[in-house]
């Protein structure tokens, strides 16, 4: 790791800590935006991880970026990060002003994450990207499973302006799904923290729970589950300039996302009734696995397109595709 | 907690980039005298010819020092050979146990003579190893293990039984963890391991077929068996300690992921490039898996090569592994044509009759999951 990553993670781990809790996360889903937190975000410069000097930024490796989005899963930070962080890049690289403050990253004609909030939109589609500078007061107000914003609104057309990146649209989706890789890495660590905590504190038939081999095994579980979800998405991050790229992804999307699935169900099942309850902050986690798991392409989506892109080869080639 | 598991994100070096095409040079060049359906199970065929061409190679014991006549190569590079012959579905089976854990095993505990002898045999593809670990009422719990041997005037009387003993019956040595001492009230206290010429007399080795008919494993029995002194490999006693270190060479490899992987091969072989959704779905899946997991199994290699301690990471490994070469003839059939080749039914039958195997042989899913468990703290 270096040292800058190094830097950037404890700032951020702190930062995260102090200014991020329960009750806080609870009043975004009111419909507050968390405006504190994010001042806090912007002054640390934490949004310029992994942004190449030219463009202001701090330089390092893009993969830094979505080591701190790990993190932001790991927390639930309830702001538009790795939205912001693609939009911002999207006109970084198409040489337009970037205004201050939040910025959605959403796919044309679906609902946009944080939209209420944001100050312009990035639009992806299979052929372009276009930027929304204003968008419209006209809301229909959404929410995802985690109760985040994910907003209807109707797009002035005319006022979009298509963006001309050095990327092609594929990279561009390729980044926003590995970002939702990133986020559920860091809720699968969280998860896997808080089960074991639990599981050592919660005695029942006179013992902690962790030592039933039933828990023991569930737990196992999900150590792997986590550990796979996170090298692949690792994997995929070292890997934003190889031509393999969209594969990494679609592996990381692909694996996390399951992860996210069978993970969540073994941390519920740990954590009992206590779990279920809003009280508790393993839904902060579970409930955005639930949902970033489904965006910006779920498992099946991403195994299609691997599974086509590979059976098109010889089938006495597909070993080499697969350790490309 | 979570950070005990330490994966990280490495790939092979690029300097391994010449050695996996001369291995698959080589690959191309022996498989078409082969006479058998490649089966990317490890330990489905054998063939000393072909562990004898392959340590013409050099790539037996290639991470072994060279004063043995090893490569003195890394992890990563032994990684590629073994992961390139398993996905070939070549038979490994005669050298592969050597190769994996005997043969480190020895260089770690054996004596000077111990080595001089044994690893050159090894690594010119010559001689075979089997394990001997499991008995009739020991499996998962290895300490129960009864094996004994006294020391004599003519050396260590050997008695007992060991059972489930792949490729005994065409092996030269075993190693063998014996009891030489009562237990006590440490269960893993008295324990020795022995290295065992299975060629003397003294050793009956009877076939066990298992459900697919073939002849894999055995059942080992030693009748007033007589083990030389300068059998006994390491310290005496410290045969628990010794056998658990051996653990960790046999739980991360690509053997662990890629078992049922020429089902993968020659489903894609029946359909020609034109597959529907679900089809692609379920090939996407389990690609996803293989490229997900051979990194993590590179991981573990790197830790080997470092000289740590890898057992958490590779029990991790190999729960995901196995587990995962299981599921893979179950997804594969599902989706194949109705009409299918007489080629694609035998691999495909060849690994759904396998598979019950692959989460018990080197550890079952059980322990593995105990050892996971054991990582994280809560026992």
């Amino acid at each position: 790791m270096s040292e800058t990553l190094e830097l950037i993670l404890q700032t951020a781990d702190k930062l995260f800590s102090q200014h991020c809790n329960k009750e806080l996360i609870n009043q975004a889903e009111t419909g507050q935006f968390a405006d504190g937190l994010w001042q806090e975000v912007e002054q640390t410069g934490l949004l310029l991880a992994g942004v190449p000097e030219q463009y202001g930024g701090v330089g390092g490796e893009m993969s830094d970026f979505f080591r701190l989005l790990e993190l932001a899963g790991k927390h639930s930070i309830p702001l538009p990060l790795a939205d912001t962080y693609i939009a911002r890049l999207a006109l970084y690289e198409a040489g337009i002003d970037v205004p201050d403050g939040p910025l959605s990253f959403a796919r044309a004609g679906a609902a946009i994450p944080f939209g209420r909030f944001s100050r312009g939109v990035v639009l992806w589609s299979e052929q372009e990207l276009r930027y929304v500078p204003k968008i419209s007061d006209e809301f229909v107000e959404a929410y995802n499973y985690a109760g985040e914003a994910a907003d209807r609104v109707s797009i002035d057309s005319d006022a979009a302006v298509i963006l001309s990146t050095q990327h092609d649209t594929q990279w561009w989706r390729g980044l926003a799904a590995l970002s939702r890789s990133a986020l559920m890495s860091g809720a699968l660590e969280f998860l896997l923290d808080s089960s074991v905590n639990y599981a050592l504190e919660r005695k029942q038939f006179g013992r902690p729970i962790a030592k039933f081999q039933a828990i023991q095994q569930q737990l196992a579980v999900l150590a792997g589950q986590y550990s796979q979800a996170r090298q692949a998405t690792r994997v995929a991050a070292l890997n934003t300039s190889s031509v393999d790229f969209i594969r990494s992804v679609a592996v990381a999307k692909s694996v996390a996302g399951e992860a996210a699935g069978i993970g969540s169900e073994i941390a519920h099942q740990v954590l009992g009734a206590m779990g279920f309850t809003y009280e508790h902050d393993l839904h902060h986690r579970s409930r955005r696995l639930w949902s970033w798991r489904d965006e910006w392409g779920n498992e099946a989506q991403w195994n299609i397109y691997l599974g086509k892109q590979l059976a098109a080869t010889d089938p006495d080639e597909l070993w080499q595709l697969l350790t490309a | 907690m979570n950070t005990s598991l330490d994966f990280r994100a490495v790939d092979l070096p690029d300097s391994t980039k010449d050695l996996r095409q001369e291995v698959r040079d080589f690959v191309a060049h022996i498989q078409p005298q082969i006479n058998a359906l490649p089966d990317s199970n490890f330990d489905a065929d054998s063939s000393k010819w072909f562990s004898q061409q392959l340590g013409a190679k050099g790539w037996i014991g290639m991470t072994w020092p060279k004063v043995y006549g090893g490569g003195g190569r890394s992890f990563l590079e032994r990684f590629v050979v073994t992961e390139e012959l398993v996905a070939a579905g070549l038979p490994v089976g005669f050298h592969w146990i050597a190769d994996r854990q005997s043969g480190p095993v020895l260089l770690r505990y054996g004596s000077e003579e111990q080595k001089q002898q044994i690893l050159p045999q090894i690594i010119k593809g010559e001689a075979c190893f089997c394990i001997g670990m499991s008995e009739p009422d020991s499996g998962s719990d290895l300490a129960a293990a009864r094996c004994s041997a006294k020391r004599t005037d003519q050396g260590w009387l050997i008695n007992g039984t060991k059972l489930w003993t792949t490729g005994a019956h065409h092996a030269d040595y075993m190693i063998a963890l014996v009891r030489t001492e009562a237990g006590g009230d440490d269960r893993h206290a008295g324990f020795s391991q022995f290295l065992i010429d299975l060629k003397t007399p003294g050793v009956e080795i009877r076939s066990i077929p298992n459900l697919a008919g073939k002849h894999t494993f055995n059942e080992v029995v030693f009748t007033d068996f007589y083990c030389p002194d300068s059998g006994l490999l390491g310290e005496q006693g410290n045969g628990w300690e010794q056998v658990m270190s051996e653990l960790a060479f046999e739980r991360s490899g690509p053997e662990r992921i890629l078992s049922a992987y020429r089902v993968l091969v020659e489903l894609l072989r029946e359909l020609n490039g034109e597959v529907d959704d679900r089809q692609a779905e379920v090939i996407g899946k389990l690609s996803a898996h293989i490229i997900a997991l051979r990194r993590m199994s590179i991981s573990v290699a790197l830790m080997l090569e470092e000289g740590k301690n890898p057992a958490l990471e590779a029990s991790v490994v190999k729960d995901l592994g196995t587990n995962f070469e299981k599921m893979m003839p179950e997804m594969l059939r599902l989706v194949a044509p109705i009409n299918t080749s007489e080629r694609f039914q035998e691999t495909l039958k060849s690994a759904i009759l396998h598979a019950p195997s692959f989460t018990l042989r080197g550890g079952t899913r059980e322990i593995l999951r105990g050892v996971i468990a054991r990582g994280l703290g809560l026992r």
